[in-house]
């Protein structure tokens, strides 16, 4: 009886050995990776004084600087009309701005990246805050003094003019109400908050 | 040709074509440039943040043409190239430039192919200080070439001693070299062609890795892949009022003491105003509900004193209280509750708290225990009416 001579492997079994080796380290470094969001960077703005730049109002003459709102609480959202986010939070921001009027609370409106025409017609469509700043953001130097990367996108102020919270996406009026009590509170505030995709044009 | 003949050839290309990549890493002139230019060579090296892969040069996007403004107005402002690529890494982060910085992660990233070379040029080195023929000799064929150019090499190295080109010291550690190598070849011998059968140890280490790898590859698949709630291991994208300020956290102290110092605040106010009402503490809730309502004509400060009007007694105000705060507002659950009880038992009215109930339970977010009480109360002014 023969025995059959026990063969070495060969050269595609060391292939493909170094080919599943080759997976196993590439899927350890991305497995490494899968436990952030790509898209989710810390904001390099919490903690900064806000930029003071001269928004023009939107619907009124004149301009204002959010330089000029220090002392109190701002609430500073991004919009546009061609955002569809901007629609999702819009009920909520006047809810907002109605309940906090008298906490020394100010809601600050930049229309980014639209024309003056477009953003009023928004306004027409689903209604003003009140009271509410809307104001343009001409050459989009508020925007990208804030490091804006899509909207909507909302920020809120302390009464020293300091970025303390951030939201990423639509807010919610539970989402604007929990961060300004923590303001008021003199409580921290979550820094960032995701509630969806940034939108661009 | 002779050994160190070609030897100096292999590092003659070696050094042209790190010449090469060197050349092409020079920065290049910046001096003779125009503000354009200096403004587009910024600008193309910057990401435009709203666009997806397209630097601020290229991008054609509004906020482009923005950003491209910007730079120019900062060059006409005297600011240096770092002062302004140091501006848009504040406000975007480092990703904002296109290529990596020299610095953490990206010095590693720059740093990498030279380490890479190091490592490769240690390991010629080392292979050939050693000077290990038998490693390099794989066949008897190549065995007896590597002999032929030994003996070949001290031949050469015979002719330009006789030829007195070599100082004594080079002689004697060429020769020493050469002669070692001869050595090591005439005492190598070539196995048979065959099997050096592999160890089960190492077949079954090797089948451990591969294991292993599937392992962490299915698991970082399925943690991907699966849906994503606040809080969990891979975050973003997921909208996180769990996090949200929670009341209940806040001693009745401390909110008694916000409370005061932001009298117009008036979610704040509610939340206390809850707090004492729950807690049975009717005055206190009283009084809140009260500066609430000289602000604001809230539906739920509304319903709750309709509902502690009732308790006292006064079911006619209480009625309007709870009716004023149901034309406000159809989305608050407990306003039917209270128009249901004080129609039934402030007014023996059965058939009147029939709707008020059955409107009741359409609500979706009741807890089961009050749902039970209200259907019970439901059958009741059903059975009486």
């Amino acid at each position: 009886m023969t025995v059959p001579a026990k063969r070495s492997f060969g050269l595609g079994a060391r292939v493909a050995v170094g080919i599943g080796l080759m997976v196993i380290i590439f899927g350890a470094v991305f497995a490494s990776r899968f436990g952030r969001d790509p898209d989710l960077v810390a904001s390099p703005m919490i903690g900064r004084a806000a930029p003071a730049v001269a928004m023009p109002y939107l619907e009124k003459a004149g301009a204002m600087s959010l330089a000029d709102l220090r002392g109190d609480i701002v609430v500073v959202n991004f919009w546009a009309s061609w955002c569809t986010g901007c629609r999702t939070e819009h009920d909520a921001l006047l809810t907002g701005a109605a309940a906090y009027a008298g906490s020394d609370v100010t809601f600050v409106g930049i229309l980014h990246q639209d024309r003056p025409e477009t953003g009023i017609g928004f306004l027409d469509d689903f209604g003003r805050g009140d009271p509410y700043d809307y104001v343009v953001d001409e050459g989009s130097r508020a925007g990208i003094g804030f490091g804006v990367l899509g909207l909507p996108q909302t920020f809120f102020l302390d009464r020293a003019g300091t970025i303390v919270g951030q939201v990423n996406g639509p807010v919610s009026y539970g989402m604007l109400a929990n961060t300004l009590d923590a303001i008021l509170l003199g409580r921290t505030v979550d820094p960032v908050t995701e509630t969806g995709d940034l939108e661009n044009r | 040709m002779s050994r160190r003949v070609r030897n100096y050839l292999y590092l003659g290309a070696i050094v042209a074509l790190l010449a090469v990549v060197v050349i092409g890493l020079i920065p290049r002139d910046v001096a003779g440039e125009t503000d354009a230019e200096r403004a587009h060579r910024i600008a193309s090296e910057l990401r435009c943040p709203f666009c997806s892969g397209e630097s601020i040069a290229e991008a054609q996007s509004s906020i482009g043409n923005d950003l491209r403004a910007l730079i120019d107005e900062q060059i006409a402002s005297g600011l240096s190239d770092d002062e302004i690529f140091d501006y848009y890494v504040s406000v975007y982060t480092e990703r904002v430039l296109l290529s990596p910085p020299l610095f953490g992660w990206g010095l590693l990233l720059w740093a990498l192919p030279l380490l890479l070379l190091a490592a490769g040029l240690y390991a010629v080195l080392r292979r050939r200080r050693r000077a290990d023929p038998v490693a390099a000799v794989a066949s008897a064929a190549a065995l007896e070439d590597a002999k032929r150019a030994v003996a070949r090499d001290l031949a050469d190295l015979d002719a330009q001693a006789a030829a007195g080109e070599l100082d004594t010291a080079t002689l004697a550690r060429l020769r020493a070299d050469y002669e070692s190598e001869r050595d090591a070849l005439n005492e190598t011998v070539i196995q048979p062609p065959g099997h050096t059968p592999r160890s089960r140890g190492r077949t079954m280490a090797g089948a451990a890795v591969l294991i292993g790898g599937a392992l962490v590859l299915t698991v970082g698949v399925v943690l991907t892949v699966r849906d994503r709630t606040p809080g969990d291991l891979i975050t973003g994208g997921v909208a996180s009022e769990a996090q949200s300020l929670d009341f209940s956290t806040i001693s009745d102290e401390e909110l008694e003491a916000t409370v005061a110092a932001n009298p117009d605040s008036i979610p704040m106010r509610l939340a206390l105003a809850a707090r004492h009402f729950n807690a049975g503490d009717f005055s206190a809730a009283l009084d809140h509900y009260i500066e609430v309502l000289n602000r604001e004509r809230h539906p739920e400060a509304l319903a709750n004193v309709g509902w502690m009007t009732f308790q006292s007694g006064d079911s006619d105000n209480a009625l309007q209280f709870v009716e004023q705060s149901l034309a406000l507002s159809d989305e608050l659950p407990l306003p039917y509750w209270y128009l249901a009880n004080i129609r039934y038992r402030g007014y023996d009215d059965a058939a009147g708290a029939v709707a008020p109930l059955e409107t009741l339970l359409r609500f979706e977010a009741l807890p089961d225990e009050f749902r039970a009480i209200v259907s019970d109360l439901l059958a009741e002014v059903r059975a009486a009416s």
